[in-house]
Formats: structure tokens, C-alpha cells, sequence
């Protein structure tokens, strides 16, 4: 066995936990901190203090500086200055990512919401006052043209500027008035990844009921469809990772990629190539969330790792996919999507195997190896789970351990009609039909899942509610693995 | 007992010796008299740290964690990179003052197509008569003033006299401004002082009383209003009566056509 590669572990943590900490505090004390661990990494390297120390110090200061002047920039601009006296604007945007729909009841009066993100472009005040900026806002209507926008879409726009919550890594929130008035189209490539959406949700429309829905959420995260009721039931079966595009769909694809170029004998080279093409055309498609950004970032570091002829390692892969995304977008940090997807891969890289093995003593082998995956995913990831609010799924891992085998057909199937979607519809249709079968299965789990009794035990949200799962699950994995193998 | 596992051993002593070790075959074995002898614990911190890496999942505690000098110059640049990247993008989003924004026109729409809230707001469209070299309409960037709607058209004919405009007054979007003739349309030309010929109420000079006689505004109401002037100045627009409190979206649009700035 190849030692795993667990260089990057320390600095990566120490970056991401540095960021997630520093995330609510004014842009000056995070600079402030930045230079502060950067002269204790000198002092530490001048002292002798081991490497390790001394590289996860320098990672968290980088981390921190580049968070901090993010935020410096988000803060000190017309956009979050007028957001403070709560100004009417006139402002141009570009669509940066798809619009969310909420529909909703709230003080007895039925709501209508689209949120669309979006970088002011430009911007202009009552007062006369104009600017050329770059500054992200989130856009908050409830005029229902705003949800065809499509990402790369220029639009304009009035509204009034309010600011955003704290933690949300926007300068502004955009509380528009009207439908937006469209300036230009989506660029060529968001045309494209457009039709492939579009053409998934048509090819699956001939499917009853919710198995409609539920496929292109499966494969490119489009839940448009999806009713509140079946979004309810994945959520309380731990399942919620499907209907979210998670980066294990795009795992799914990658490895089916990569056996192909096996297959076909291509040079290491053009077999690289070949997969980053697919992670970046996945990417586009399926949006870059956060959890589908982690998966493509260690599929590439994976697909680097091909040209070298160099056998994968995914612990190594994963560390250095935190610490850039981290450093590339330290937003990224408080992210639940995030922290779960990470989580997650690391619960199915350092206890899966462990949880296998202990398994086996009780369990045939291949029912040991089937239920330590969704065990070690379940355990990495409750305590955020809880902290947002989610509790205590007890269905999670059996609902997990069913939904499995149903998973990779549905997504590959789906795929497939995506990408015949703008050939052949007929072909779309026939590829859709057939996912149709792993689609209903995953539905009847959830759904049986969630008629459980007792199915989610409340748990106190936030950190305490965390830290006190975790906690609480160290102790509990150690006795019951000293409690199977004593037996 | 067992022949020590060589792995176990050059782990034990790569620990600076010191601990019970659980080996990853699952029938864990007691330590012997003779695997305490060898390897008696150093300390507490050493005996801790060894037991607690013991008990740590295997790919944990076989991988390698020294990052080297390699990692150190590796991290360093990274992290390097990332200031950069920040540093960049903190100049790409910076604010240039513009004078005016002029979105594109949507497809199809001509500047005419006045009642489209979202063009008119960012741009006026003012017409100019009178003694003007280019008399006609001309666009303006919203709050702009008299002088600049005048320079637009062309600028005033020589021996204009331009006194009687308050050539620093904001224009209003559909205005009609008449240049070097006596004022002859009410209302939104004319400055403030002349607020009493205008039919509209201006909301910045108005009495609790004037604005109480708008529809739907009552004496709570107009007394917020005075009360946001009193705060911020005045209004330099009649979309900021939507920041007062107590004045919705179907209360504005019913009082916005009779109140102007």
C-alpha cells in the first residue's frame, strides 16, 4: 500500500478553518490577522518550529489575506454605500449563476421570489451619481421574468439596494422593482449549456409524476420541477445530495470518462485532456457549486495525475482542492454545500475503509463494504448537518445503502439524454425512459424513508449543536468498534 | 508471543518510543513484559501523542505529513498567487465614476418608448425649445441639470438671455424646457419659488397640511415625510417618497404623478 499523501492536510484545514473563522469580521482585522500569522510563520521557520506548523501558518495567513481583501473591496464601494442608506438605483448586471425561485406563504400573504445572483455592472443613483464597477449582488424580485435569466446574461434594472446578511459574500442586495429589460443573450457557451438543460427537462417530461422532476435535478441540479413535498422527503432521508447536483455525479461521469480513454488506448496525455474537457463541460452544465467545484478541482488534480502515470491519490487530491478553492474563492468556506461535499470525501477516504473492515467481522464482505460508504459519509457530515438546522437523520445511512445501486444508472442514463438531447430527441426520450426505472426507485426510498416514525431526531442547531454531535460520535465509533471486535 | 511486525517497530521508533501500539490486525494482543521493557513510555505528551496517533484511522496514521522543504517553497508561492489574484481583484472591481450610464437599449425598443420605467430611469428624455442651435429632444443622463439639457440641444443662440432659468435646476424626464422665452408651462419647469402657481406639491417645500391633502397620505404619513426630509435633506427624486415608512408600492404610484422635487 502507497502511504497516502497527507502533505496538504494540515495547511489545507488550517486555511479553511482560518477563512470559515474569520469570515464575519471586518476586512481590516482579517488583513490584520493575515500579516499577523504570516510574521509568525518567518519567526516560526527562523525558530525551528516544524515545517508542518510553519506551512499550515503561511497557508491560513494567505487564506486570510485573500478573504480579507475580498471583502475590503465588497465593503469600501458605491454599491454597499448606498446599500447602507438603503438608496433607489438604477444598475446593470450581469447574471451570474441560475435564478432561484421561492414560492411561499409568509404572515398569511402568498409569496412569489426570484433570487437571482448577479455582478453590478454599473450603477447609477437617484442624485445623478454614476459608476463602472465589478461588485456582486444578489438580486431579490418578485416580477417572475427574472427567473428565465440565463447566467452570462446582461440585464438592467431599478431597485433599491439594501445589505446583505452578514456572511452572505455579496456587496448589496438588489431589491428590484419590474421585470428586468434585457440588454443581450447568454454567451455561446451558457447557450449551449442552456440547451443541454432544457433539452434533459424536455426529454424527460413524458415521465410520470415526479420522475420528471427528479432527473434533471440527478443530473445537472435543475430543480425547477421538483415539488416541495419530494424535496421534504429526500431531505429527511439524508438524500438531499442527489437532488443537489453533489459532486458525486460528477465522480460518476469522470470515472466513466476515464474508463473510456482506458479502453480506447489513448496517450496519457490526450486521455488527460480528454477528462478535463468532460469536468469543464459538466461544470458549465451543472453549475458551479459548490460541491460540484470541489469534485471537478480533484478530478483535475486526478487528471494531472494521469500524465504523470502517477497513481491517484485521492486523499492528496482532495487537501489540495480545499486549499485552492479556499484561496480562490474564500467565500467558498462558509458554505454548507461545500463543507459537506469535503466532509463527506474525507469521511469515504480515512473511516470508509476502517468501517469496512470492522463490518466485515459481523457482515458478508460485500454488505460490510456497501454500508461502511454511506456510514462514513453519514458520520463526517451530521454534525454540519445539525448545525444548519437539518437534525439528526436516523433513515440517512439505510436510505443511502438502498438509494446506492440506483444512482450511478439514473445519472449515467440521464447524462446520456442530455447529451443526445440536441442530436436526437428520440434518442433523449428513450435514454430518459430508461432512467426512469432507478428514478422511481430512488423516489419510493425516499418516500418509504421518510414515513419512518421518529426519521429525524431534532438537534440543536449551530456550532454548540455541532460540536456537541461530534462530540458525541467519537467516543460512540470507538466503543462500537471495540464492542465488535471484542465480541 | 508474535515476532514484532517490522512496520510496528520502525513506527514505534520513528515515536521516539514510547507506547502501546495497536496493530491493525483485529486480535489486538496485550503488551508483553518484554514490549514494555523495550519500549518504556518517555514521557506523558510522548505516551499521549503516541496513543492518540494509535487510535487514529490508518490512512491517518500511515500517510505521510511532512510537507518538506518542497512543501514550504510549494505553499509559499500558492499562497503568494492568492494575494495576487486578490490584489487583482480588488483593482478590477474598483468604482470609476462615470458621467452618465447609458445602458443599451433592449432590442427593438426605440428611446420614444418613454413609459418603460427601468430606461427612464436612468435616462431623461427633456425637450428643448426655443432659442436653442438644435431644438428638439435630447437624452440626458438622469439629474442632470438645465445647463447641461441646453449644452445637449446645441447650446443657446447668441444674445439668449438665459437669466430667467435656474440653469442648476435638475430636469424631470419628459419636461419641456423653452429657452430666452417667458415660462409658459406650470409645474415642473418652474423652480420651487414658483411653487405656487404649480398645480403639483412639491415635497420638499410642502406643509404637513399640502401633503395631507394627497390621496391616501394622512397626518402620520405626511408627518414621516417631513420627518425623512428632516433627516436627509430633501429629496432629490420623487422614487425616494418609497424609502418613507408608510408609503407602499399602490400609494406611490397614486401620489408620484402629483408631487415633483
Amino acid at each position: 500500500m502507497i502511504a497516502p499523501d497527507l502533505r496538504l492536510l494540515v495547511p489545507a484545514a488550517a486555511c479553511w478553518l482560518a477563512v470559515w473563522l474569520a469570515a464575519p469580521w471586518r476586512p481590516g482585522w482579517q488583513i490584520g490577522a493575515a500579516l499577523g500569522l504570516g510574521a509568525g510563520a518567518v519567526a516560526g521557520c527562523w525558530r525551528g518550529l516544524a515545517l508542518a506548523a510553519v506551512v499550515a501558518l503561511l497557508a491560513a495567513g494567505a487564506g486570510l489575506a485573500s478573504s480579507g481583501l475580498r471583502a475590503w473591496a465588497r465593503t469600501s464601494n458605491p454599491v454597499a454605500q448606498l446599500a447602507a442608506v438603503g438608496a433607489d438605483v438604477d444598475v446593470r448586471l450581469q447574471v451570474t449563476g441560475d435564478p432561484l425561485v421561492r414560492d411561499g406563504t409568509a404572515h398569511g400573504r402568498a409569496y412569489h421570489l426570484v433570487i437571482v445572483p448577479a455582478q453590478a455592472r454599473a450603477l447609477a443613483s437617484d442624485d445623478g451619481r454614476a459608476w463602472r464597477l465589478r461588485q456582486p449582488v444578489l438580486v431579490l424580485a418578485d416580477d417572475s421574468a427574472w427567473s428565465t435569466l440565463q447566467p452570462s446574461q446582461s440585464v438592467t434594472a431599478a431597485g433599491r439596494l439594501a445589505p446583505p446578511r452578514s456572511g452572505d459574500d455579496v456587496a448589496a442586495v438588489l431589491d428590484a422593482r419590474g421585470p428586468p429589460v434585457h440588454a443581450d443573450g447568454p454567451s455561446l457557451v451558457q447557450r449551449a449549456a442552456g440547451h443541454v438543460r432544457v433539452g434533459l427537462r424536455h426529454a424527460a417530461a413524458a415521465l410520470p409524476g415526479q420522475r420528471a422532476a427528479l432527473l434533471p435535478a440527478l443530473v445537472d441540479g435543475d430543480t425547477a420541477g421538483l415539488s416541495a413535498t419530494t424535496e421534504a422527503e429526500f431531505r429527511a432521508t439524508g438524500l438531499t445530495h442527489l437532488v443537489a447536483v453533489s459532486g458525486e455525479n460528477l465522480a460518476i461521469v469522470t470515472g466513466v470518462v476515464v474508463g473510456a480513454t482506458r479502453r480506447l488506448r489513448l496517450a496519457p496525455r490526450a486521455a488527460a485532456a480528454v477528462t478535463l474537457a468532460a469536468i469543464v463541460a459538466f461544470v458549465v452544465v451543472a453549475r458551479p457549486s459548490p460541491s460540484v467545484l470541489r469534485a471537478a478541482v480533484m478530478g483535475g488534480i486526478g487528471a494531472f495525475g494521469l500524465v504523470g502515470g502517477q497513481r491517484r491519490r485521492a486523499l492528496g487530491g482532495l487537501s489540495a482542492a480545499v486549499l485552492l478553492l479556499v484561496l480562490a474563492d474564500p467565500g467558498l468556506a462558509a458554505r454548507p454545500g461545500f463543507a459537506l461535499s469535503v466532509l463527506a470525501s474525507l469521511g469515504l477516504l480515512v473511516l470508509a475503509p476502517g468501517a469496512a473492515a470492522v463490518l466485515a467481522r459481523r457482515l458478508p464482505a460485500w454488505l460490510a463494504a456497501a454500508l461502511a460508504v454511506p456510514l462514513a459519509a453519514q458520520i463526517a457530515c451530521s454534525p454540519v448537518i445539525a448545525a444548519i438546522g437539518g437534525g439528526l437523520s436516523l433513515t440517512a445511512v439505510p436510505a443511502n445503502l438502498l438509494a446506492a445501486p440506483a444512482v450511478a444508472p439514473a445519472t449515467l442514463l440521464g447524462v446520456a439524454a442530455a447529451v443526445c438531447a440536441p442530436l436526437s430527441s428520440g434518442v433523449a426520450r428513450a435514454a430518459a425512459w430508461c432512467a426512469a426505472w432507478p428514478c422511481a426507485w430512488l423516489l419510493g426510498v425516499a418516500h418509504e424513508g421518510s414515513r419512518v416514525p421518529a426519521s429525524i431526531v431534532p438537534w440543536p442547531s449551530g456550532a454548540g449543536g455541532a460540536l456537541l454531535l461530534a462530540a458525541l460520535t467519537v467516543p460512540l465509533l470507538v466503543a462500537g468498534r471495540r464492542a465488535i471486535l471484542r465480541s | 508471543m508474535r515476532a514484532p511486525d517490522p512496520q510496528v517497530t520502525a513506527r514505534l521508533q520513528a515515536l521516539g518510543g514510547g507506547a502501546r501500539s495497536e496493530p491493525d490486525s483485529v486480535d489486538v494482543p496485550a503488551p508483553s513484559e518484554d514490549d514494555l521493557a523495550w519500549a518504556p513510555p518517555v514521557s506523558l505528551s510522548g505516551y499521549l501523542k503516541a496513543s492518540l496517533r494509535a487510535r487514529l484511522p490508518a490512512p491517518l496514521r500511515e500517510g505521510r505529513w511532512d510537507p518538506g522543504r518542497r512543501g514550504l517553497v510549494v505553499i509559499a508561492v500558492l499562497g503568494l498567487v492568492a494575494v495576487l489574484v486578490a490584489a487583482a481583484v480588488v483593482v478590477r472591481s474598483r468604482a470609476h465614476p462615470v458621467a452618465a450610464v447609458r445602458p443599451d437599449p433592449p432590442p427593438g425598443a426605440s428611446v420614444s418608448s418613454g413609459p418603460d420605467p427601468l430606461a427612464a430611469g436612468v435616462t431623461v428624455l427633456v425637450d428643448v425649445e426655443g432659442k436653442v442651435r438644435r431644438p428638439g429632444l435630447v437624452t440626458l443622463p438622469a439629474g442632470a441639470r438645465i445647463a447641461q439639457a441646453i449644452a445637449a440641444a446645441g447650446g443657446a443662440l447668441p444674445g439668449t438671455d438665459t437669466t430667467s432659468l435656474d440653469l442648476a435646476q435638475k430636469v424631470t424626464d419628459g419636461q419641456q424646457l423653452r429657452v430666452g422665452e417667458p415660462a409658459a408651462v406650470p409645474g415642473s419647469t418652474a423652480g420651487p419659488s414658483t411653487g405656487a402657481a404649480s398645480a403639483l406639491v412639491n415635497i420638499n417645500t410642502a406643509s404637513a397640511d399640502q401633503l395631507d391633502a394627497l390621496p391616501h397620505i394622512g397626518p402620520a404619513t405626511a408627518a414621516k415625510i417631513i420627518d425623512w426630509r428632516a433627516r436627509h435633506g430633501a429629496f432629490t427624486s420623487v422614487r425616494q417618497l418609497q424609502q418613507v415608512p408608510g408609503i407602499g408600492p399602490s400609494t406611490y404610484e397614486d401620489i408620484a404623478p402629483l408631487v415633483t422635487v
